[in-house]
Order: C-alpha cells, then structure tokens, then sequence
C-alpha cells in the first residue's frame, strides 16, 4: 500500500515514505504507524527522556487497567488486586503544541503545511504511546483553540482533535504561547510546530516562555518549498492568506533577495534557540516525514547518550 | 474617395473597443495573483510594479480589438462615397452657430445677461440631434465650442463667458462661424448672431462672407435707454515756444444719450486732482475741453481725466502721459574736421521739430564709444567715413536692434564692406557725380507706396524736385535694397535698407549746401522731420495705447524721459512691467512685446519696482462707446446678398445612400473577415489556456 521513497541522500540507505502517500491515509494512527513504525526498531534506544523501568508504587486495581499489569504476588499474598507503577509512566508529559492559523493551510507540494504537521504531531504521539508518555495537545492562532491535557489515554483523542483541525485565524506567538506556558504544570516535553511568520526578536521571547519549570522545547518548524524559493513563475501579485492584504510583485525578480531574507531567518532562529538549548528543526514539507523523525530522533538519542 | 455610413449611430459601439483592454488587464490581475501565507519577507523588499498593468498577449487583445471594430462596423452599413457617390445629407440634423458678442459696449446695463440669456434659451431650444458651437467675439473672434449635440457643455461654456475691455469686430466673428458650418453636412446650417449690434462694430461695405447654404439670424439685445458720456479722444500738445515745460491737454467729450447731461470733468495730475468742471451737455453734443499751463513738474506726469459714472462706466476715464523730457535722442557724427557750416541746416532743422522734439548732439568718430551707440533713436553720418572694427560692428548691431540711421554721402568715400551681406548701406557708394556746368539735377518724386511719401501729417510727400543737385555719390543698390527716389539722370537719390528691426536711409548728396541747394528749400523740413521720425519708428507708437494693442516697449522707451538709461543698458536683465491691476509681467529686452489688456498704467522697470523707468498709458477704444445701432434686418439682408454661393457638393439623400450601399454589400465583406478573425482568435486564446493551465498550481 504505500510505497517508499529513497530520501534524497539524506541517510543512505534508509527508504522514506513521500508525503504524498501519507495524504492519501485517512486513518491518523496508521498514518502514524507507518512512518515510525519503520525506523524505531533501528534505534537501539528509546530515545524520549523518561524511558524508565524503575518500579514507583503499587495502586488499586482500577477497571480498565491492563491486566497483565497486576501483580499476582501481591494478590497472592494480601488476596487484592494492585498493579505496579513505574517511574516511566510519569516522568513524561509529552505536549503537541501545534500553530493553526491560516498561514499553515497553505502548500504547493502533495501536503499542506498544516497536513504535514498533523502527520508530525501524530507520529510523536505515536512514539510517546509507545513510550507510555503523557499526550497532550494544545493548539492556537491568535489565541488558544483547544486543549486536551496530557494523559497516557489520550492517544486517541489527540489523533482525533488532529484529525478534525482546521486552520483559522490570524498568527500570534506572545500571548497564547506565554498562557500555554503558564499552564504546564509539571514539566514537560513540549513540541511546537508551526511556520513561525513573526520577527526572531518577538518569536524568542514569545518561544521561550514554553521554557519554565524546565520544560524540555522542541521546535519544528514548517516551510513549504515555494516560500523557500518563491519560485511563483509570472505571478504578479500576491493575497496574504491571513490579512487578505494584496501585494504586487515581479516575483522572478524577487526571488535571490526573498531567498536570502527567508534563509537568514532561519539562520538566525537556529541559532538563537541553539543557544538556549531549544532544539530546533527546519522542515521543507516536501521532506520524506520518517525522514525528518529519523534524523531528529537520532539526533537526540544521540544527545541523550552525551547529556 | 471617402466611407459614408448608412447607421451612423452605431459608430458610438466602439466605445466598446475599451472593454476588451479592460477586461484583459483585470484578467490578467486576477488571474496572475496567488495567495501566500505572508507577506511578512516579501514587504522588506523594494518592490517594483513595473509589470503590473503591462498588457500581455498583444496578439489576442488586438484580434479581440480588432473583431469588435469589424463588427461594429458591419452594423454601420459603411459604403464607399467618392466623386461619383457623393457625401450624405443629414436630413434630421440642422447646424447652428451662436455668435456672441463679448465686447466692453455689452456692459452698458443689463446687455451683458440679455445676450447670455438668448444664447442659453437657443441651446435649449435645439433638438437631441441637433448640433451647436459658440463663438465669443470682440475685436477678435473665438471658438469657444466646436459644433456639439452636448446641451450641458455648451450651456456651461457660455455661462463661463464675461465681456471684455476690447471693441467689436463682427466681421471677424462671423467668418469665423461660417468657417465653422464649412464641414457640416446638416440639412440646415445657421449662425445665430447676439449682439448689441453697434454701428461701429462693422465698417460700410466690409461685409462679411458667409455661404449662401447658411443662414444668418440676428438676435439684438435690447438696448436700456441709459445715459451715458464718454472721453471720446485726449490729446497732449507741447506749448509753443521755448517753453517746452509745459503743455496742453484737450479732452473731446460726447453724450451719446438723447437727453441732456451734466457731467463733472476732472482732471488727476499724478494722483492729485487739479482741476473739476462742470458740464452742461446737450443731447449728441461733442464738446472739446482745454487745460493749458500744465507742467509736468519732475519730469514724467502721469494724467487722469474722468467724468462721474453713468450708463458706462469704462468710457469715462482716460489715462495720459507727458514728460517734458520726451526728445528723441539724435547723434550726429561728423567728420573730425567739418566744413564750416557743415551741421548748422540740420541741427537748425532738429530744433524746430514738435512732433517729436530731439534732443541732437554731435560727436565725431574718436569721440564715440562703441557701447554708447544704442542710447540714441538715430543716427545721422553726415559726410563722413565709416570706419570699420568695433564701432562699424556695433553701428550694424545698433541698426539690426531697431535703431534708425541716416547716411548722407558727400566728399567722404566709403568702404566697400558696408554695402556687402554683413553691411548696413542699402548699395555701394561709388564715385561723385558733377552735373555740367550751369544745370543741376533734380530729384524726382518719392516713392508713393512708401511711408516717407504718404505720411499721416500731410496727403502729399515733401515736393524735392524744387531742389537743385549740383553734385551726388553715385550708389549701386544691392538686390533687396529699395530706391526711394531717382535723380533726372537715374541715378540713386535716396535708397534704404531694412536690418532686422532697423532701417538705414542713404541720401547720396549732402544736407549742406556743399553740394546742393537742398537745406534752403521749403521741402528740406518736413523731408527732414518725415525721414528721422520714420527711422526712429514714431509713427509705430503712441503716447496711449489702446486695450488690445501690442506695445513694443523698447521703441517706446526711446522716446520717453529717463529711458536712455534702459535703451543703454542692454542687460541681459528682463525689463519688469506691471499692468494696472498690479500682474508683473516679465519680458525679454530682444523682444519687448507687451501685449496690452487693461486700461491704466503699464510701469516699466529695469530692475526692480522700485526703480520706475517708463510709463505706458492704456486706454479702451471710446469707438465703443458710441451706442448707434445698425439696422439689424437690413444688416442681415445686406450680409445674404453678398453671400457667396454654396461649395457645389453634390449631396445624396437617404434614400440614394442606402442604394448605393445595397449595390456595394461591403457589410458582408467586413463580417466575414470578423469571422476569420474571430477563428483565429479561438486558436489563439486556446494555445494560451492550454499555456496557463500547465502551470504549477498552489493548493491553499
């Protein structure tokens, strides 16, 4: 059913999935399977902080609980039932920080920049389920849409909060991102995804409030190729999908200096997130997704083992 | 050979002609535009909209273009019309002209808004087909809008219109409406003439021409019997004697009213009244007023003589000049060593002129500057070599600026370059002529076509023949030169060249009685004061002008006090004038043209206002103020009869054109090349969809 696509000799050897196959999946989760699915394994380990084995406590038995977590010593010794509780199952809050504002329906390769982060943001909470993480997602535009606080059975309904989002407003990082940093109680792996059209000097500030009580930042950010390249053809004017504001342009002109301007942006964010220990990562949504996620999670398994 | 058109009306479809582009360009706006998800990059660069509104597809949009023309011209029915087919009658449409008169004697009471009113309830009155234009007129004639079906525009075009400072000229204005109507083909063509109809407006017999095609309709205003006086003339006469300083001042006055008037006349001395008097006036009655014993004071007085307001307010002022000062600057230039007697007949000649007075002085060659040269209004070389270098070119640069030279040959040879292209003699001076011994020469009449012979003083040239010419310079005028007078043995007496704005006038004997007995002749004066008055260009300037002239400032200033120093002063500096109702108007020392448009006193300065060098006074023909009328219906009878007859153009009914057209069926052609237009057009759009459509689409 799906067919891979060797990645543009960006790992060698390690065949991607084309966005393009991924857009045609209706299922989020199967969606989500196949892309993390096919690399995990190649990892030697987890490489999401709070992979623990450690035995915390035992609770009661509640209904719904797996089965197979009860702790038959127990019973056979106190003829009650109680399951054990590792520390894994509650170091890791995983929060899905996703930006919906107009800007993000916009694509010229197979999937829209908000697609393609749905797609992301499945595959993480993909991986954290498999990690037994918390998953929570909190989505905004010029203020915050919806919240599904972070639980280990909440899988399903962040793939279905994913799966219904639409894009909407106006962009704004201040305001809902300092109030979705103020809600994070305890601390978190926090992950946000979005086209960050803001000025490096508001995005930081605004970024960086995702930072308190230690939370750990990671920033994906999403670019489709033509807003890298602008590559428009005899287009002459442009309508911002956000203000409706119209522009005139003589985009063949435009494209060498717009190309720098974008590129410098990205330079800059890079490195100023670099330096407060963000971590940040530049996608092209016409990258192979398992790609980015392969080379993101290896990077911070890589990380992990020198942290 | 010319295209006629059965449906004329449907031309007005190529209006649509702009729909085309229009829809192109916002097409191409639409089309061309994408949305993006920010502008946030794009708005730090410099845009350029360079392409914006260029048209693309040049090819399609004329196809496009060029289909609908076809087609809007197919449903015209056009047919060829040439010699033998000739132009189409316009049955339903009738041509009219207004003529409106705009000239001071409108603002005699409420003539003005009578005229007005008329020319408006015309342009209301005209059928939706119908087509009007509107010339204004005074002294000159304007379109002030060509021939319309525009009821709003032309109602707007006459209520703009006010009368003027400037007489009536009818003549003028009617040709000019005729010329108007010469392209119609309407059925009925009219001029609609509004006037006051004044006598004065048209001279007897300077009818004008019209087609006989046209006719001519006269709507008189109604004239208010309004009592009016006016300054008919002023006039400024030097006291006789040696009491140059003062003059006289008559003042014409003329009731133009039935009944009889009192009027108060004053009389304003720069600013101060010096004198009123009360008037009794009869009926038509022309009644001459003198002020005598006036001075002029410092120099240059500037006069107002008024009269009380009445029916006409701008005929009761007239504005004068006197300066006491006014002489004619004149240089005589001998030779170092004169004959005795030499210069004594002419400047005694010089000293009994009026009309003007000069102011003479005498200098040779070594005692002259080059740069003094243009302080004088005349030059007169009496007997003497002209030298060459600077002084000869500065003498030609004098004569070319306007300036006046009077060359008599005597003893004293000349050269030869003085004559040449360059030159400024009307010929070349060669050797002397002896007449034999106990006979003289005569000299025969002037020429009577020149202004010498038929002077505005007197009906009759100066008689020379009575002069006796023992001896004279034989002179070879070159082509272009004019001779003004002979001798009996046909030789050149008198022969002038015109230089640019100068004229040079070449007596080939002396003016002393050296050579001839000339000076002790009675014609020796008026000959005299005729011949230096036409060098300075006297007779091209007034002490007043008159609204609607054109006073060249320079030559005016020549004659004027205290000009000497603007005539010297050949700066390249603007002169500055300013007109009565304090304009500035700035001019060019080259070409001082100061056309005049209001009544009062034009100030001439050199450099600043403050420093006040010539005065011009201005003012209004009285000739309109005369109220007479003419008889409108016999005015109009004359203006019929003397029409020419109508150009023969054979002109083809409705009926006709639409045979013609129907034999040639040109519809069908023009219809079927928009066919083959219209299939090229569909190829044409096709490759350019099929183009656009493989271009990358953005998905948002």
């Amino acid at each position: 059913m799906l067919r891979p696509k060797e990645a543009q000799g960006q790992i060698p050897g390690q065949r991607f999935i084309d966005p393009e196959v991924l857009t045609r999946i209706d299922n989020l989760e199967l969606v989500a399977r196949s892309v993390v699915d096919g690399f995990i394994s190649g990892l030697h380990q987890s490489p999401m902080l709070g992979m623990s084995v450690d035995f915390a406590e035992h609770r009661s038995y509640m209904p719904g609980d797996d089965v197979r977590r009860i702790d038959w010593r127990v019973f056979a010794r106190t003829d009650r039932l109680y399951v054990k509780e590792f520390e894994a199952d509650t170091n890791a809050n995983l929060h899905l920080v996703l930006d919906i504002s107009k800007s993000m329906d916009f694509g010229s390769a197979a999937a829209t920049k908000l697609e393609y982060a749905k797609f992301l943001a499945a595959s993480l909470a993909y991986v954290s389920k498999r990690q037994r993480d918390r998953i929570g997602l909190i989505t905004f535009d010029s203020d915050i849409v919806e919240v599904i606080p972070p639980s280990i059975r909440h899988f399903n309904a962040v793939l279905h909060a994913l799966d219904r989002l639409e894009a909407g407003g106006r962009s704004e990082y201040h305001g809902p991102l300092q109030r979705i940093g103020e809600s994070l109680r305890r601390r978190s792996l926090v992950v946000l995804i979005s086209d960050l059209y803001a000025p490096v000097e508001q995005l930081l500030p605004a970024i960086d409030q995702l930072r308190q009580r230690g939370n750990d930042l990671i920033v994906f950010h999403l670019l489709d190729p033509l807003e890298l390249s602008l590559e428009l053809g005899d287009v002459t004017s442009v309508e911002d999908l956000e203000s409706g504001s119209r522009l005139p342009i003589a985009a063949a002109q435009l494209q060498q200096e717009y190309s720098q301007l974008v590129r410098a942006h990205q330079a800059e964010l890079e490195r100023r997130l670099g330096a407060n220990r963000v971590d940040y990562i530049f996608t092209d949504t016409s990258q192979p997704l398992d790609s980015v996620l392969y080379r993101y999670l290896s990077d911070r398994e890589r990380q992990s083992r020198t942290r | 050979m010319g295209l006629s058109w059965i449906n004329p009306l449907y031309l007005a479809g190529l209006s649509l002609l702009a729909l085309p582009i229009l829809i192109h360009l916002v097409q191409r706006q639409q089309a061309s535009g994408i949305k993006f998800p920010s502008l946030m990059f794009l708005r730090q660069i410099q845009w350029r909209e360079k392409r914006r509104l260029e048209i693309r597809h040049w090819l399609l949009l004329l196809l496009r273009c060029l289909l609908l023309l076809l087609v809007v011209l197919a449903f015209a029915r056009p047919f060829l019309s040439g010699e033998s087919t000739p132009a189409m009658l316009d049955l339903e449409r009738s041509d009219s002209v207004i003529v409106i008169d705009r000239s001071y004697s409108m603002r005699i009471s409420d003539s003005w808004q009578q005229a007005q009113q008329i020319a408006l309830q015309l342009v209301d009155e005209k059928q939706a087909q119908d087509r009007i234009g509107v010339v204004a007129f005074d002294d000159e004639a304007e379109v002030i809008s060509d021939l319309t079906e525009n009821a709003a525009n032309l109602r707007t075009v006459i209520e703009r219109q006010a009368p003027g400072l400037r007489t009536t000229r009818i003549r003028a204005a009617l040709e000019q409406a005729a010329r108007l109507l010469a392209g119609s083909n309407a059925q009925r063509k009219r001029i609609l003439l509004v006037s006051d109809f004044q006598a004065a407006g048209i001279a007897r017999g300077d009818l004008p021409l019209v087609s006989q095609d046209t006719e001519v309709v006269a709507h008189a205003v109604k004239l208010a019997d309004s009592a009016n006086t006016s300054i008919s003339s002023v006039s400024v006469t030097p006291s006789a004697g040696d009491n140059n300083d003062e003059f006289t001042l008559s003042v014409e006055l003329t009731n133009h009213s039935a009944k009889p008037m009192v009027q108060r006349l004053g009389l304003a001395l720069d600013g101060r009244i010096f004198e009123r008097r009360e008037l009794n006036l009869p009926p038509g009655a022309v009644v001459t007023q003198t002020f005598s014993g006036l001075s002029p004071g410092a120099g240059l007085v500037r006069g107002v003589v008024s009269l009380d307001d009445d029916g006409l307010t701008l005929d009761n002022r007239a504005y004068f000049v006197y300066s006491n000062q006014q002489k004619m600057p004149l240089l005589i230039i001998e030779g170092s060593r004169p004959r005795s007697n030499q210069g004594v007949y002419l400047e005694s000649a010089l000293r009994l002129a009026r009309d003007p007075a000069f102011r003479v002085e005498r200098r040779s060659w070594n005692q002259l500057e080059p740069s003094e040269l243009s302080s004088w209004a005349v030059i007169v070389i009496d007997d003497t070599t002209i030298p060459g270098g600077d002084i000869g070119n500065a003498l030609r640069d004098f004569v070319a600026a306007g300036g006046g030279l009077l060359v008599t040959l005597g003893t004293a040879q000349q050269d030869s370059w003085l004559s040449t292209g360059d030159g400024f003699l009307p010929g070349k001076p060669q050797r002397p002529v002896d007449a034999r011994s106990g006979t003289a020469f005569g000299i025969r009449a002037l020429d009577a076509d020149h202004p010498l012979a038929a002077n505005r003083d007197s009906r009759t040239a100066p008689n020379l023949s009575t002069a006796s010419i023992f001896s004279y310079r034989t002179l070879q005028p070159n082509a272009g030169d004019r001779v003004l007078a002979y001798y009996d043995d046909d030789g050149v007496a008198l022969a002038e060249r015109q230089l640019e704005q100068g004229k040079t006038l070449v007596l080939t004997t002396t003016l002393d009685p050296h050579w001839n007995d000339f000076a002790l002749q009675p014609a020796f004066l008026p000959f005299l004061h005729r011949a230096l008055r036409y060098l300075a260009g006297y007779d091209a300037y007034r002490r007043e002008f008159e609204v609607g002239d054109i006073a060249y400032v320079m030559r005016y200033a020549r004659a004027q006090a205290g000009s000497d120093a603007i005539v010297a002063g050949a700066s390249a500096a603007p002169l500055i004038v300013e007109a009565p109702s304090t304009d500035i108007v700035r001019l060019q020392r080259q070409q001082a043209l100061l056309p005049i448009d209001e009544p009062g006193f034009y100030q001439v300065h050199r450099a600043t206002p403050a420093d006040v060098e010539v005065v011009l006074a201005a003012n209004i023909d009285p000739a309109e103020a005369n109220p007479r009328t003419l008889d409108v219906a016999r005015f109009v009878e004359e203006i019929m009869a003397s029409a020419k007859p109508a150009p023969p153009v054979e002109i083809l009914t409705r009926r006709q054109a639409a045979d013609y057209e129907q034999q040639q069926q040109l519809w069908h052609l023009v219809l079927l090349a928009a066919l083959v237009l219209l299939l090229l057009e569909a190829l044409l759009a096709n490759r350019v969809a099929v183009k656009r459509s493989a271009r990358p689409g953005v998905k948002t």
